[in-house]
Order: C-alpha cells, then sequence, then structure tokens
C-alpha cells in the first residue's frame, strides 16, 4: 500500500500558473511519497511518478553518505529552463532514503522537473536532469 | 662571487631586499590565481640587477597576518601565475590572507611581504557542495 506521507504546509499563488507549493514530507520513513497537485488546466488527474538515487560524492570526489544530506528538492516548472521564474512549486523530501515520489492531481499540460540535493550543512548540490511529463487526459 | 657581494653589503648595513611590491588574488581554490607588479627595486634604492632572477612564494592563512602555510610560487608577474593553496584552504569555506615575497637569488635575500590579498572561498568554489541527484526519472 503506498503511503501518502506528506503535509501540505503552504500556498500562494499570483496567477494559476504562478502557483507555488511548499510541501514538506519529514515524516516519510519508506522509499516512495506521494503529493497532490491541482495545477493547470482540466481534468485534475494526471500523475507523475518521479524516481532518482541519491548522489554518493561531492562535486569534487570526496564520499557522500546519505547520512551526510538533509533533503532532496523537487521542482515542477512549466518550461524546460531551470529558472526560478519559470518553477510551479517545489517539493522538499526530508527523507533522504526516499528514491520515487508521485505527484498526483496535475491538470492537463506540460511539466518539467528536475531535482537537486542539500547536505546538512546547506550546500545545495547542481540541479539534476530535466524530465518532461505531458498530463494529456480527456 | 656575487654571494659575497651581498654578503659585503649587508657586512656595511646596505640592503639588498627587494623592495615591496602588490599582488592580487582571483579565481577559486584549490588554484589560486594570483597576479602581481614586479619588483623594480631593492630596499636599498638600488634598481634590480639585470642578472638577479627574482623567485616568489606565496603565503597563505586563516588570520589576517598569521600564514600558516607558504608555497614556492612561479613568477608572479607572469599572466596566469597559480599557485595549488588546497593545503591551507583544505575544502574549508571562509576567508583567506594571501602575501608574497621576492626572494633575490643574487643576494639571497627576501622581501617584505606585499600587502594582504583575500579571498572568501565558498563551498561551491571549494566543489564541497554535494552531486545532484542521478538516474532522475519522470513517467
Amino acid at each position: 500500500m503506498r503511503r501518502f506521507c506528506s503535509r501540505f504546509s503552504s500556498v500562494w499563488g499570483r496567477l494559476l500558473l504562478s502557483l507555488t507549493v511548499a510541501v514538506a514530507v519529514s515524516s516519510c520513513s519508506g522509499g516512495e511519497g506521494t503529493q497532490g497537485f491541482a495545477g493547470r488546466g482540466a481534468p485534475a488527474n494526471c500523475i507523475a511518478i518521479l524516481t532518482w538515487e541519491a548522489p554518493t560524492e561531492r562535486l569534487n570526489g570526496t564520499p557522500l553518505a546519505l547520512q551526510e544530506l538533509e533533503k532532496f528538492t523537487i521542482y515542477a516548472a512549466q518550461a524546460p529552463e531551470v529558472h526560478y521564474d519559470k518553477r510551479l512549486f517545489e517539493i522538499d523530501i526530508a527523507d533522504v532514503f526516499m528514491t520515487t515520489y508521485e505527484v498526483r492531481d496535475l491538470k492537463n499540460g506540460s511539466y518539467w522537473f528536475y531535482m537537486t540535493a542539500t547536505d546538512t550543512q546547506g550546500n545545495v548540490s547542481t540541479y539534476s536532469n530535466v524530465q518532461q511529463k505531458v498530463c494529456n487526459q480527456a | 662571487m656575487q654571494k659575497l657581494i651581498g654578503l659585503a653589503m649587508s657586512a656595511l648595513g646596505l640592503t639588498a631586499l627587494v623592495a615591496s611590491f602588490a599582488i592580487t588574488i582571483a579565481e577559486a581554490a584549490p588554484v589560486g590565481q594570483f597576479s602581481a607588479t614586479a619588483p623594480t627595486s631593492y630596499e636599498n634604492g638600488a634598481g634590480i640587477d639585470p642578472t638577479d632572477i627574482l623567485t616568489y612564494k606565496v603565503y597563505c592563512g586563516t588570520q589576517p597576518g598569521v600564514y600558516d602555510f607558504v608555497y614556492d610560487a612561479p613568477d608572479l608577474t607572469t599572466a596566469g601565475a597559480s599557485v595549488d593553496v588546497q593545503t591551507c584552504v583544505q575544502g574549508t569555506p571562509g576567508t583567506y590572507y594571501f602575501v608574497a615575497t621576492a626572494t633575490s637569488t643574487l643576494y639571497a635575500t627576501e622581501s617584505v611581504f606585499s600587502n594582504e590579498a583575500t579571498r572568501f572561498y565558498t563551498a561551491n568554489d571549494l566543489g564541497n557542495v554535494p552531486n545532484a541527484p542521478v538516474l532522475f526519472t519522470v513517467q
């Protein structure tokens, strides 16, 4: 059974396209999580399943243990560019043992996802590769 | 013979120290890129002897005026001169302080310290940030 282990913390929106959602999932203890997000267009029943592996090294080649990580952050954007202005929402994942996450209730449209890892000293990684999800449901 | 001249000058109380000079530092650790204005005279006012080859050292520390590491440096007046200061910064973000000296091979005398150049090294400068998550996919 897939656990729903997220805690919705806040929602701000200027317009629907610039809606920002910050979610903390610090209570997750398994390897996966979910979060509903009703973004653009309709209907709102599309699911994006994200998977990843934690980095094992720092940029300078020194080993990086999971215990040295504080969180992952998933970014969803309305364009493939890794740019703050293009972001729709972001999700913090405090359980660094997680390797998959479901973003639910996406409305029709194109979404681009990418990730960062943050260590316990607050150092943020470079961005992962960018992956597209197209929701086009009748 | 030349060293004898230097010793004789010292015995006479004449200094042949290379006059102080200015340095700047750019680029990130572990390789700091330095530049310097070439010294043109000794402290006694005499111009640098054309046969006198100057060698350089860079000193590094974590507090102003306190330098725990010294590195033999290339000619700092040459563009792109760089020194690996990794043993000084040791992957630790923060502000570091650098000075340089020039040593006269003719008189075996080392100049006083140059001005102090500072640089703040971020974790990113030092490559201390985590790599990005890998094998990221979306279905």
